[in-house]
């Protein structure tokens, strides 16, 4: 099989983002789905993993989040 | 007109072979049966006033202008083949008269005898290459059949053919005044000056970087092989135009157009973008005069390579492969065969592309001499590769797919033409697009794969699992919820259990979205546990009870749980831990949790060493849970046995499904689970209706199916379930039988199937409700159904993530391109594709994860925690399946420099770290890793592992000896420690089951499974067989010892030696054929006087005849045994019986005459021990004499001082009768083994058996001497002799 586009360590790639606040991961070459936005990147595969353990500290969903804390 | 009588015909040319010549002689050779793929057939249709003997004429004079139609061809006794040109051969010629016949009649007739040529073989080493049938149909309508070998004639000398055929039929068979034809030789010649070099080195680069077969068929079956299936389709004028007006703007040919449209569709079916098939070529050097003309084989088939970047365009790939077409031409004359050697990966790829550029069939009615006319041409012929692409060029491109039945389906062979035209059309319409856009998936496709295989969409309540396991106990408090062996326990009393530690759990810390750990056997206690850990509103962490402690606190630092249930408070010291029951029961406030808070964190194997915690929430489990009540509807008299360990997901639905609806657990007890007759047991005991297999547990459950009538549904999971055990599954039980999959991350299960149908596969089904499945390519776009992909998830049963591990939860869990925005997928990293009926079927996975068992290793954890050992430099881990059926995990280790660590020290540092399920069966040092050409490890090429010995103490009996030699022989080790248990030494329940099974057979006990987990090592094993009244037992003096019992062969006797006993001849039991039974026979050591070797042998034959009534008979003895053999073996022909095999270890006749005294015969038998014949008369010499003896009879407890005794005395009562003894004759060979020191001795000489037997005398040398014949290594040896020399005699040329 072809390479996963998201096993690719020489790739380059963003950090996407939704309203729940969960990351993902995102070859470049792929379009952005609808409802995720690019937080980080282009970059390298590591330095968007990094990114993504920095900034989603809590990975409750933020729907979630918000209710309990209200 | 008659004939001229032919004279013998004289060899007029010997001619080399051409590459494609020898291949298709080699197939010609190779399959002697059934159709031979290479034989061609021509039918002509002719009407009119033909001249039937005018045509023969026509045939005999074709035949003499082209010397390969009279050729033949040898190889026999030469080193090359060689084609045998022969100067006049008469062509097989015969009329069939089927003019009076109906019109459907004559056409059934032709249709008979057109196929019987087709399967009748050309015997190439004396046929005439080609034979001809003439049939009279009605109507003056008249049909030529020409078969012949493509040996001689490819499809291009076929339009040459008929033009001769028919132009020497016009001349009335005279060829005089026709151009003379080139002469197949120059053709030859013209190769042989080829630099082959340059050749070489050309096709290697073209092939460089090659790492795989591009394979099409699957793995074949046996049987006679048939005619390929044919399927056709046209690409339709109007693309045609415009494919030939593209093609030759850009310079490109058709052929190669086609050319890349195959390997694309190639691409689509391996999922890969790198493929190579044949291609075949004409192989007419244009230099060649005359070449244009000749009749002859000289088309070869080559590899294409094609492979692209998605991102490149269709042009760029067009491009690159048309230049890969002219640089290669120079090259086309290398045989394949060589071209495959140089890549040195076997066959490259198993579907040609042939594209026709000669006219064929489609002739217009032509007129010949005296009112004949040709009417049609129908030609076929086939490959022996499953699939054949034939393009045949013209005003409308038409395509015939050829497919060998037996090796590709009929599915296949429709997708992969319908992909080819699809592919083509998008070539044609847009070919500066990138490729990554050119694909077959049409939108009708790719709705269904996207949206309507999909549509799983189901409203199902906003409630937690928790609101629905107290609701169902509202509605019915009495009814059983939990059943553990003679204890029950009803909703109600199980809610009040459950509620009062929820509040200490809650007074501890718990609450929604935090985590208690819960570490108890299975039990009643667990199901309260964990439905407590709900209740209080957390979320349950399960940990194994028998974890090593270094691997509790890694889970536990990472998951940080606030307290845990455990019976064993001392393993948790940093934890608040709790009991399942307290007294105590705190006033506190217990919030609930809420759908999206988290139900239970399991975890999987990590790929780089840490385990990863799944979250799942409650709405993920309770989509799983409803849908399952909806499918299989629970009733409140189902019972459900709760046998995962609880640690697996499997088991959440065992716990939650049926406290939700009404029925009851069954609990079966630890360990139990991998016990079938246990199993069996609790089913029928407790009336189970629902039971859970991992298949490979279900097979061990269907080795020895036990009614189990209560039985309703089966689920299975966890790996791939094979057809045939569903068929077992089905023939023993009436119960339903479901095929589940999903991964932890998807909330247990994700796709399902029914096995009720009579359906050859078993998928995994159909996605579960609010859940969607893609099969993506590399670039997330989906592939047409049928073609392989990685399996991608979406929908509520999504996990939240990995726990305290965002990176890795960000590349698994990612955008969802297909789904609501903002929707997430779990990629599973599994392959699979869709069938047509929508139904998902499972290919393997796409990297290093794999399953033992239905439990999911990443070998990269493994090999983290073997390498992290001292001493160790490298690591790598592999599953191994060197038994058929049998998967372990197997640890390779290269030392550091200097460092030697033991493979026991590595098991015991591996053992403190990881879960029993991760811990190798085998550890192998190596010098270093095997790499591939990538600098990566190359799993495939790590060795066989090194079993590692497992010998500790000798063992003390007979029982305990013979145990030890099944406990190794089922894990295939070369010893075993008696007091090793079998499941610690990596047996597992599919072992257990036939070591079971073989104890069973061997001591006629009741011992089961569950047996070997009471008693799993040889010495406890021992003790309960001893002590078992019922059970036969070793009887270690009897005069049959049976030493192996079951199997199918003639069983192998052995005569005991001296000593009157045969224990001697355990050692056989290593190396001999499994399948050979093993007996012993022995002296009455209770009688003083044996009797003479003649009467001693008729009793054995007497005893040996019991067991085996009649032959074949085996026979093998040591020493004096040797003589007991020969003699009985004697005594077996006289009445009658075959005796297949006489081996004797270094028995000889004596040289003398004149009988031997005691001392004489102990002087021999005690030579070197320093005892005389002498010390006999003195007490202490006799205790010296008695010691030897013990030592020798291999220090079991049983051999006792009065034993010895008896066996002393034995000694030299058979040492006096051997030497009265005078061997007969026996009819047959002998099998010899020679002792080292029998060369010192000249009275130890084989030869003097020869006036003893009528056969040859076989002497193999053995590394002992006479006194070590029975040595571990030497009986190794002589049972591999006397496999070899029973194994049933090949046929000549068996390479096997």
């Amino acid at each position: 099989m072809s390479t996963n586009p998201f096993e690719d360590e020489n790739g380059t790639y963003f950090v996407l983002v939704n309203d729940e606040n969960q990351h993902s991961l995102w070859p470049h070459f792929i379009a952005v789905p609808d409802g995720w936005r690019v937080v980080f990147g282009e970059a390298s595969r590591q330095e968007c993993l990094d990114h993504v353990e920095a900034n989603w500290t809590d990975m409750r969903p933020k729907s979630l989040i918000d209710a309990m804390g209200a | 007109m008659s004939a001229p009588l032919m004279s013998a015909p004289r060899i007029e040319d010997i001619l080399p072979l051409a590459p494609l010549q020898q291949g298709l002689l080699f197939h010609a050779l190779h399959d002697t049966d059934g159709l031979d793929f290479y034989t061609v057939q021509v039918a002509v249709d002719l009407y009119g006033e033909l001249g039937v003997d005018a045509l023969q004429d026509a045939v005999q004079a074709l035949v003499r202008r082209h010397a390969g139609l009279r050729s033949v061809f040898v190889h026999e006794g030469l080193d090359q083949p060689v084609q045998v040109v022969l100067d006049h051969v008469e062509v097989p010629w015969e009329v069939v008269d089927c003019s009076t016949l109906s019109v459907a009649e004559a056409e059934a007739r032709f249709a008979e005898r057109y196929d019987a040529e087709r399967l009748r073989r050309f015997a190439l080493h004396e046929d005439v290459p080609l034979r001809c049938v003439l049939f009279r149909m009605p109507f003056k309508d008249f049909r030529l059949a020409v078969t012949v070998h493509h040996i001689v004639l490819d499809g291009w000398s076929l339009p040459v053919l008929l033009d001769e055929l028919f132009e020497l039929y016009d001349r009335h068979g005279d060829e005089k005044g026709m151009a003379p034809v080139a002469p197949y030789r120059d053709y030859l010649a013209w190769l042989d000056a080829r630099d082959h070099e340059v050749s070489r080195k050309a096709w290697d680069e073209v092939l460089h970087g090659v790492t795989e077969p591009t394979l099409v068929g699957g793995p074949g079956r046996p049987g006679e092989q048939v005619p390929p299936a044919q399927l056709k389709v046209k690409l339709g004028e109007e693309l045609t135009g415009r494919l030939a007006e593209l093609a030759r703007d850009r310079g490109w040919t058709v052929n190669t157009v086609v050319q890349a449209a195959w390997g694309l569709t190639l691409g689509v079916h391996t999922g890969r973008t790198d493929v190579v098939f044949g291609g075949t070529v004409s192989g007419r050097p244009p230099e060649l005069p005359g070449v244009e003309r000749m009749i002859g084989l000289f088309i070869n088939t080559l590899p294409v390579r094609v492979g692209w970047s998605p991102d490149d365009t269709a042009a760029h790939l067009l491009d690159a492969l048309q230049a890969q077409q002219t640089g290669l031409m120079e090259h086309q004359h290398v045989g394949l065969a060589e071209i495959q050697g140089r890549v040195g990966r076997g066959p490259l790829f198993d579907t040609t592309l042939v594209f026709e550029n000669y006219p064929s069939g489609d002739d217009d009615n032509t007129e010949l001499a005296g009112g004949a006319f040709l009417i049609d041409v129908e030609a076929r012929d086939a490959t022996h590769y499953p699939v054949t692409l034939i393009g045949v060029p013209g005003p409308n491109l038409a395509f015939r797919l050829d497919h060998r039945p037996d090796l590709v389906d009929a599915a296949t062979a429709r997708r992969l033409t319908t992909w080819l035209l699809r592919v083509l059309t998008d070539l044609v319409e847009h070919p500066d697009r990138p490729l990554a856009a050119i694909t077959p998936l049409d939108d009708a496709d790719r709705d269904r794969v996207l949206r309507e295989w999909n549509s799983t969409d189901t409203p199902v309540e906003d409630v937690t699992l928790t609101d629905l396991l107290d609701r169902q106990a509202d509605s019915s408090p009495h009814a059983t919820a939990v059943v553990d062996h003679d204890r029950a326990l009803d909703y109600a009393e199980l809610h009040a259990r459950a509620d009062r530690l929820a509040r200490r759990l809650v007074a501890a810390g718990a609450g929604p979205d935090a985590l208690v750990a819960v570490s108890l056997p299975r039990s009643a206690d667990l199901v309260v546990a964990l439905l407590a850990v709900l209740k209080s509103g957390a979320a349950y962490l399960p940990l194994d009870t028998d974890l090593p402690s270094r691997r509790r606190a890694v889970l536990l630092a990472g998951a940080r749980p606030v307290c845990v249930v455990t019976d064993d408070a001392a393993a948790f010291p940093d934890l608040p831990a709790l009991p399942v029951h307290g007294s105590d029961v705190p006033d506190v406030t217990v919030s609930r949790a809420q759908p999206d808070d988290l139900a239970y964190v399991i975890h999987t194997s990590g790929s780089t060493g840490t385990p990863k915690g799944v979250g799942v929430p409650h709405r993920g489990i309770v989509n799983r849970l409803l849908w399952m009540q909806d499918r299989y509807r629970l009733g409140a008299d189902d019972r459900v046995l709760l046998k995962t360990p609880y640690t697996f997901d499997v088991s959440v639905w065992e716990f939650f499904w049926p406290l939700i609806t009404g029925a009851a657990i069954v609990v079966a007890k630890p360990d139990g689970h991998r016990d079938p007759a246990y199993l069996a047991r609790t089913i029928n005991d407790h009336g189970v209706t629902t039971v859970h297999f991992v298949p490979s547990m279900l097979d061990a459950f269907l080795v020895e199916p036990l009614a189990c009538p209560t039985l309703r549904r089966v689920v299975c999971s966890g790996e791939a379930l094979l057809p045939a055990t569903r068929d077992r599954f089905r023939r023993t039980y009436g119960a339903e039988l479901h095929n589940l999959y999903g991964p932890t991350e998807a909330s247990v299960d994700v796709t399902a199937w029914r096995c009720d149908a009579d359906d050859p596969r078993v998928p995994i089904g159909k996605p579960v409700w609010n859940t969607r499945a893609y099969v993506l390519d590399a670039r997330l776009a989906p592939v047409p159904p049928g073609a392989p992909g990685e399996l991608y998830l979406a929908g509520v049963q999504l996990a939240r993530g990995y726990l305290g591990r965002p990176g890795v939860t960000a590349t698994r869990f990612v955008a969802d391109p297909y789904g609501s925005p903002g929707s997430r997928l779990y990629r599973t990293g599994d392959l699979a594709r869709w069938d047509d009926d929508g139904a998902l079927v499972y290919l393997g996975r796409v990297d290093d994860q794999v399953k033992i068992r239905g439990v999911r290793v990443e070998l990269g954890e493994v090999e983290a925690a073997v390498a992290r050992c001292a001493g160790v430099a490298h690591a790598a881990v592999a599953v191994r399946e060197d038994v058929p059926g049998d998967q372990r995990l197997a640890a390779y280790y290269v030392p550091e420099p200097g460092a030697g660590p033991d493979a026991d020290a590595l098991r015991d540092q591996v053992t403190a770290e990881l879960p029993a399920h991760l811990v190798p069966g085998t550890f192998t040092e190596l010098d270093a890793l095997p790499l591939n050409a990538n600098g990566k490890l190359d799993r495939r090429a790590l060795p066989a592992p090194r079993s590692t010995a497992t010998a500790g103490r000798a063992p003390r009996n007979l029982t305990e000896d013979l145990l030890c030699r099944m406990f190794a022989e089922v894990l295939r080790v070369a010893e075993f420690d008696p007091d090793r248990g079998f499941f610690a030494a990596g047996g597992h329940s599919l072992l257990a089951v036939t070591l079971a099974d073989r104890v069973k057979a061997r001591f006629d006990a009741d011992v089961t499974v569950r047996t070997l987990f009471e008693a799993p090592s040889p010495a406890e094993l021992a003790r309960r067989l001893d002590g078992d009244p019922a059970a036969t037992g070793v009887d270690a003096l009897g005069a049959v010892l049976p030493l192996r019992v079951g199997g199918d062969a003639p069983p192998l006797f052995c005569l005991h030696p001296a000593s009157g006993l045969s224990w001697c001849y355990t050692g056989l039991l290593g190396a001999l054929d499994p399948d050979v039974p093993l007996y012993g026979l022995q002296a009455d050591l209770a009688v003083a006087d044996p009797g003479t070797i003649a009467q001693q042998a008729a009793r054995f034959v007497g005893h040996i005849r019991t067991v085996a009534p009649h032959g074949p008979y085996r026979l093998l003895g040591w020493s004096m045994g040797g003589h007991l053999a020969h003699e009985a073996a004697v005594l077996l022909q006289e009445e009658g019986e075959e005796v297949e095999l006489l081996a004797l270890l270094d028995s000889y006749p004596r040289a003398g005459t004149a009988p031997l005294t005691t001392e004489e015969v102990f002087a021999d038998a005690f030579a070197g021990t320093g005892l005389s014949p002498g010390d006999l008369a003195t007490p202490e010499g006799h205790a010296r004499a008695v010691a030897v003896v013990r030592t020798e009879l291999g220090g079991y407890d049983q051999t006792t001082d009065d034993l010895a005794r008896a066996v002393l005395a034995a000694y030299l009562a058979n040492g006096r009768a051997l030497s009265a003894h005078a061997p007969r004759r026996f009819d047959g060979d002998l099998l010899f083994f020679r002792a080292t020191d029998a060369a010192d001795h000249p009275e130890r000489d084989p030869g003097r058996w020869a006036p003893h037997v009528t056969g040859a005398i076989r002497v193999h040398d053995v590394p002992a001497p006479h006194e070590e014949m029975t040595r571990r290594d030497v009986l190794d040896e002589v049972a591999k002799a006397v496999d070899a020399a029973v194994a049933k005699p090949r046929p000549e040329g068996d390479p096997r």
